[in-house]
């Protein structure tokens, strides 16, 4: 592999003007705790950590802040973390972290039992979902609902997988590198995820008396 | 994207309508991500995984109860131990460097630092620091200390101030002292309420020592001086020997004379001591509007006292004090 290109500009502090720093540097600087190395990381992945939060939780208020932050907390955890990673694509890493932490957010709400009371991805979610009227408006809205409910009740790995598979898109090889597994466990776990929406869909179907 | 189309459809809500995404409507303050980033990465936390926590967890258990156990005969031995300094950042950028690295700190939580190193405040930043029982300091903006002698526990505790200012909040405790070093004096407190400012001016830097409460020493190249509640201190130039000392007074409230008085002369012995009063309380009033954040009070105040009294001797650490606040204000707008 050669050397890595520059990717973004970062003000060092101890220099006077912009500096075009790689991502090797600013992962060194990070695992050596320096601030202008963070601040580089936060500019790098910021537009794709809130991206994915956004897509999933389809939300921006309430906790929204927390999260983002609780991201890059983990981010920069995992990083430094004991089992160092040999990250090939930091932004599709950083998404899936991002996916983590968002899941973990609909698991908590769950758990609260305000997953339909809270209105984060209820009104303000349906807005975002095209419906021609107000039927099927309220319809999208449901479908919503109901979706993240399921994610956050089923098997967390499996989740995540659909989540970056079938949400976010990421190739299955990117996903088991991201996972640390094979991508035939990959497989498996996105295989068994669309299962565990099938059953959970006809059991819906099936209290709903369709 | 699933080949199901069951499983689409499912998805739907999630895989669709992504141009309809809203714009970032939420404010994210990266600063306060960053210095949180920095401290995750610096805490020591990290080297652990989820089995070493469980084992540190249980050894953590067992080192309380031992401590437990052998603090209370070690205290009574009177061996000395070097307890953290607690540290607040209340506002701005508030960086520790206890070593060759800086760390952020995260404002509105404690950390507890060891008791070395430096402590330094950016442009509106500001912490509280609190060393064992009894000693309070409040590190205002743009400012430096050193805390290698601010040992919670050893008779004699020292605070070097680099630049800026300090307030510190001191009881006393017979037997102990603490005190504020700059490069021009040493302030002694006597268990009390006080400011020490370093104002690196053009001509030099200089030291201002202003008391609230109780009483202080301040020991300097031409010898010592006591400064007690509402007086102040000033060195004209840390490079020279320093000049003005506010003797002490007796207390005499009297309203501030107005603009069309006559200047007080400049010998502090001959000065009328209703005059200082009303100086010093001018000076005081503007400091402690200012460290409360009412600048434009703290303009007034500073304003106030050069306008009456353009001879002070407290009329340069007023212009100082009054350009620094301008400063501030105008950097808010």
């Amino acid at each position: 592999m050669g050397a890595p290109k520059a990717e973004i500009i970062a003000l060092h502090p101890k220099e006077s003007g912009p500096i075009p720093l790689s991502q090797a540097a600013i992962l060194a600087g990070v695992v050596a705790g320096e601030r202008w190395a963070h601040a580089a990381l936060y500019d790098q992945l910021y537009p794709v950590v809130t991206r994915t939060l956004e897509k999933i939780l389809r939300d921006s208020s309430g906790d929204y802040e927390d999260l983002v932050q609780v991201s890059f907390e983990r981010i920069v955890r995992t990083l430094i973390g004991e089992r160092r990673l040999t990250v090939v694509n930091l932004s599709a890493w950083a998404s899936s972290i991002a996916a983590h932490v968002a899941l973990d957010a609909l698991r908590g709400r769950a758990r609260e039992r305000r997953l339909f009371e809270r209105g984060s991805f209820g009104t303000s979610a349906v807005e975002r979902v095209a419906a021609p009227s107000l039927e099927r408006q309220l319809e999208a809205r449901q479908q919503l609902e109901w979706l993240l409910h399921t994610l956050a009740t089923m098997n967390a790995d499996q989740a995540r997988t659909v989540l970056l598979h079938d949400v976010l898109g990421h190739r299955l090889s990117e996903i088991a590198s991201i996972m640390g597994v094979t991508a035939a466990a990959a497989q498996r776990r996105l295989s068994r995820g669309h299962q565990e929406l099938l059953r959970h869909a006809a059991r819906r179907s099936l209290k709903e008396g369709k | 994207m699933s080949t199901d189309p069951k499983v689409q459809e499912l998805l739907s809500p999630l895989t669709g309508a992504t141009g309809a995404l809203p714009s970032r409507r939420f404010h994210v303050d990266k600063d306060a991500i960053v210095s949180r980033m920095v401290e995750v990465s610096l805490t020591r936390e990290r080297r652990f995984g989820a089995r070493a926590r469980v084992g540190a967890a249980l050894a953590l258990a067992a080192s309380l109860a031992l401590a437990t156990w052998g603090g209370a005969a070690w205290w009574k031995r009177g061996s000395t131990i070097r307890p953290g300094i607690e540290v607040v950042a209340l506002r701005g950028n508030v960086l520790a460097s206890p070593g060759a690295k800086s760390r952020g700190l995260s404002l509105g939580e404690p950390t507890t630092l060891s008791p070395e190193g430096a402590l330094e405040t950016s442009k509106n930043g500001r912490a509280r620091i609190k060393a064992g029982v009894g000693l309070e300091v409040e590190l205002l903006e743009n400012s430096k200390i050193s805390l290698d002698q601010l040992d919670a526990v050893g008779v004699s505790r020292m605070l070097r101030l680099e630049r800026g200012s300090v307030r510190c909040v001191i009881e006393h405790q017979p037997g102990r002292t603490f005190s504020v070093v700059t490069r021009a004096a040493r302030v002694i407190d006597v268990g009390t309420t006080f400011s020490v400012s370093v104002d690196n001016a053009e001509s030099g830097p200089r030291t201002f020592v202003h008391v609230e409460e109780g009483e202080v020493l301040v020991k300097f190249a031409g010898g010592e001086s006591r400064i007690t509640a509402a007086q102040s201190w000033t060195s004209e130039s840390e490079s020279s020997k320093p000049a003005g000392v506010a003797q002490p007074q007796p207390v005499s409230v009297a309203p501030a004379e107005p603009s069309s008085s006559p200047v007080p002369r400049r010998d502090l012995v001959k000065r009328r001591p209703e005059t200082l009063e009303a100086e010093t309380k001018l000076l005081r009033t503007g400091l402690a509007s200012e460290q409360k954040g009412d600048l434009q009070g703290a303009a007034t105040a500073f304003e106030t006292l050069l306008a009456r009294y353009p001879e002070s001797q407290l009329a340069s650490d007023a212009r100082a004090a009054l350009s620094r606040v301008k400063g501030r204000l105008e950097s808010s707008k």
